[in-house]
């Protein structure tokens, strides 16, 4: 119980310190992705140990979709704007999705072939 | 209703929603999805404003930063495993975050879509809570990039093996990254029923294309709607 107060309480402070970095440093970038980096950092370079992380960490990843459903009801106030717009939010979806599909497909099948 | 009330229902929504997913295994009923459109739904029987929706709605969206942060531990875990071909890894990732970011900018252009549309289109590659937070900082749409995230996402790991395998990609290595960074994190999962091979270099490719769609977006995005 209490490594999962201190995992939690770390990727708290991470996320603070990185949304505070971009707001220093005027990045365009969002503090959570400096957060994540800064994680991934410290759990390289062992500053911190893994097992203080992973009982928080996974039971925040485990439930995110919980996490963002909120953010996703707010298109109940864009409605107008979505339907506007539907042909083309949809071509533009799948042409990325189809595009990155192949790319990253094709070029590590590639590339790793070489190796 | 209280800012409470509206808390523990979205978390009921979602319970409910995961149960019915966990027993049918049904892509359709994807628990984000189905949750979020149960909750509009009764947002908009019940009359109530989304800003008083939101009152609840925040005990849960503060912790999407935390999350994302948490993010970093699975790719911490697997930059281990997949060190051996980090060339043809980086190649493949960077590639596929620049045409993820052009091909989704480059097509809502040309159809005219709104600049505020456009951008919320821009993350459509990152997982949806890294997308939500991009948009967020390009002046989109939040709410719309998380919804083209969780669809199209859905909608590779249903049929992005079957396309990988048409144009002749059968590397497990290649099928892993392909589908984390098309489909993140339900690209994972049909990644990792292919094998561990797959799943461990999905879920690698999602967060890193992830961290790579946000370092590039602003800057492809104000190239191409220059």
């Amino acid at each position: 119980m209490a490594r999962f107060a201190a995992g939690l309480a770390a990727l708290v402070l991470l996320d603070q310190l990185g949304k505070w970095l971009v707001a220093v440093a005027h990045l365009a970038v969002p503090g959570s992705v400096v957060g994540m980096l800064l994680l991934t950092i410290l759990l390289e370079l062992k500053v911190i140990p893994l097992e203080l992380i992973r009982p928080a960490g996974e039971l925040l990843v485990r439930h995110l979709a919980l996490l963002y459903v909120p953010a996703g009801v707010a298109l109940v106030a864009y409605a107008a704007a979505v339907r506007h717009d539907l042909v083309a939010i949809s071509a533009a979806a799948l042409a990325s999705l189809v595009a990155v599909l192949v790319v990253v497909g094709v070029v590590v099948q590639r590339l790793e072939r070489e190796m | 209703m209280s800012a409470l009330l509206w808390l523990a229902v979205t978390i009921a929504v979602y319970a409910i929603a995961r149960a019915a997913y966990a027993r049918t295994r049904l892509a359709l009923l994807n628990p984000a999805l189905v949750s979020i459109a149960a909750v509009i739904a009764i947002v908009l029987l019940t009359g109530t404003p989304y800003e008083r929706y939101e009152r609840g709605g925040r005990f849960l969206s503060f912790w999407l930063g935390p999350a994302v942060v948490a993010l970093g531990l699975p790719l911490a875990l697997q930059l281990a495993t997949v060190r051996r071909n980090a060339l043809a890894i980086t190649a493949g990732l960077v590639a596929g975050a620049v045409v993820g970011i052009v091909a989704a900018v480059g097509t809502a252009r040309l159809l005219g879509a709104a600049p505020a549309v456009v951008a919320s289109l821009a993350p459509r590659s990152a997982t949806t809570p890294i997308a939500v937070a991009i948009a967020a900082r390009l002046g989109g749409i939040p709410a719309l990039s998380a919804a083209v995230s969780i669809v199209s996402g859905a909608i590779g790991g249903f049929a992005g093996v079957g396309l990988l395998r048409t144009i002749g990609v059968r590397s497990p290595l290649a099928t892993g990254l392909a589908l984390g960074a098309a489909a993140h994190g339900l690209g994972t999962a049909r990644a990792a029923d292919e094998g561990r091979p797959e799943g461990a270099a999905s879920g690698m490719a999602m967060g890193a294309v992830g961290v790579l769609t946000a370092l590039l977006a602003p800057l492809l995005l104000a190239l191409l709607t220059r």
